[in-house]
């Protein structure tokens, strides 16, 4: 499974929304950022501690990148807020 | 009218306000009435009681400005007080925590590298002069100046020195070397995307350890990018401590980061160990116990950036706030003391070790996790035992002091 079904079904709904994901790659992120990019995503975040880029763009975009084998799973850029009372 | 029954700060409170605006009063009666008859006394119109008290002729309430002169002209009303604010000063939290003992060792959390990721930093603040070694903006601001105040709050209570209190609010570790990294904009919302940056910049700077005062909701079950990151910065030696969340008291209501395998997750108690009603509560989603451990995270003043309205501001300098925010960065100011004094400590020794040592509130696992941190107690556990003075020979028998002289003395003979 590369991505919660739920997830899936919110990009399936809006297929032009802009949204923003985190990817998680086969390998060195470096080396699949210029894929990403080439298929209408634009690249926010690549990271070293793990094998992730952070990427935006439209949800039909973001749903092709399931088809690649490079991508093992796509998640959500969440909100993140303070927690504070 | 009774204004000379005033208390000088509740005069100067009425003096300022309009007569329709509500302000909270604590009166005091003559003696010898009683609590019944306090409660049965009409309360002037738009007024409201809160409270009658048992064991002095007194009761809070809230009343308009403009009604509280005549109220006090009572012949039974003997002295009105303002009904101030209670807070759980820097001052209260970190003695409960055993922190000046810590202190008392030498121990300030001296050149330690903590990193704040969150709103920024009111880099001017006087508690903070001299420390910020490094800052890293990835909200797209330009800077880390603290638009929120949040950062610049958190970053005290783990290492503010007090210095524009007068040494009064003192942070966990006042001599820790501060790192900023900005992922929140000013409204106190961001992407985890630009967390995990953030965290990846405090690892590249050095961190020993990375506060993160911050959520998304929950449950989750740390498989999330987050989470998985802050595990991966965790195996290459950072002690990251992050905030349980402020949805409880429903259970699985920690979320990313607070439900990452590794990092020490923090809940909340007021400075009575009772745990905060917001404190979130594990399990996991995947049944893991969540939070590791319970700090002070209700009512809690520290740092204020400047222009900020945050919480409820003290003085222009100092702000009250609660949440597991608050309780986080005692955890990060602990880790700082213990790294200063035990350098070669693991992130999974450190867990362990506060842990280990924390104050059973005698809750479930899920509320409480090993239960309320005792700081001393955790830094001395790790202390080496002093050797005692070297052993001397065994003393050799006394002569005629064997088996056999025994045997005859209990017998009465002669040896």
């Amino acid at each position: 499974m590369k991505i919660k079904a739920e997830f899936e079904a919110k990009l399936r709904a809006d297929p032009l929304a802009p949204v923003g994901v985190i990817v998680t790659t086969d390998g060195s992120p470096g080396e699949f950022a210029p894929r990403a990019e080439a298929a209408g995503l634009q690249l926010h975040r690549q990271y070293r501690l793990r094998h992730m880029l952070a990427l935006r763009g439209p949800a039909n975009a973001v749903l092709a990148l399931l088809e690649e084998p490079w991508v093992l799973f796509v998640e959500e850029d969440q909100p993140v807020t303070t927690m504070d009372g | 009218m009774g204004v000379h029954k005033f208390s000088p700060m509740l005069a100067e409170t009425v003096q300022a306000a309009a007569a329709e605006e509500e302000i909270r009063v604590i009166v005091k009666y003559r003696s010898g009435i009683t609590s019944e008859a306090i409660s049965a006394r009409a309360v002037p119109a738009g007024g409201r009681a809160t409270y009658v008290y048992e064991r002095i002729p007194a009761r809070a309430m809230t009343v308009r400005a403009g009604d509280i002169a005549t109220y006090a002209h009572d012949d039974d009303v003997e002295r009105v007080w303002r009904d101030l604010p209670v807070h759980t000063w820097l001052n209260v939290s970190v003695p409960l925590l055993e922190v000046p003992r810590v202190w008392s060792d030498g121990r300030r959390g001296t050149g330690v590298k903590i990193a704040i990721v969150d709103t920024g930093i009111d880099t001017t603040h006087p508690d903070f002069e001299g420390r910020i070694q490094a800052t890293r903006d990835f909200t797209g601001k330009g800077s880390v100046a603290d638009g929120h105040g949040h950062g610049t709050h958190v970053a005290s209570i783990a290492a503010g020195s007090g210095v524009a209190s007068g040494g009064k609010y003192v942070g966990v570790a006042p001599e820790a070397l501060i790192y900023v990294a900005k992922v929140l904009a000013d409204d106190g919302g961001g992407l985890m995307s630009d967390v995990m940056a953030g965290i990846e910049w405090a690892v590249d700077e050095g961190a020993q350890t990375i506060n993160l005062s911050l959520g998304a909701p929950g449950p989750g079950d740390g498989d999330d990018a987050l989470s998985t990151l802050c595990d991966a910065a965790v195996n290459e030696g950072v002690v990251i401590c992050a905030a349980a969340g402020n949805a409880g008291p429903g259970t699985s209501t920690v979320g990313p980061p607070g439900v990452a395998r590794l990092v020490v997750t923090v809940g909340a108690t007021d400075k009575s160990d009772g745990i905060a009603s917001f404190s979130s509560r594990g399990p996991t989603s995947d049944g893991r116990t969540k939070p590791d451990i319970v700090f002070p995270g209700v009512g809690i003043v520290a740092a204020r950036a400047a222009g900020t309205r945050m919480g409820t501001p003290v003085n222009d300098r100092y702000t009250s706030a609660s949440g597991t925010s608050m309780a986080t960065p005692h955890t990060t100011g602990a880790v700082a003391l213990l790294l200063e004094a035990y350098p070669h400590l693991t992130p999974a020794e450190v867990k362990d070790v506060l842990m280990r040592s924390a104050k059973d509130l005698g809750l479930n696992d899920n509320t409480q996790g090993a239960g309320r941190a005792q700081v001393y107690n955790a830094y001395a556990s790790l202390k080496p035992v002093e050797p005692g003075p070297e052993p001397g020979p065994e003393p050799g028998p006394e002569p005629g002091d064997g088996c056999l002289t025994q045997i005859l003395r209990a017998l009465g003979l002669k040896a």
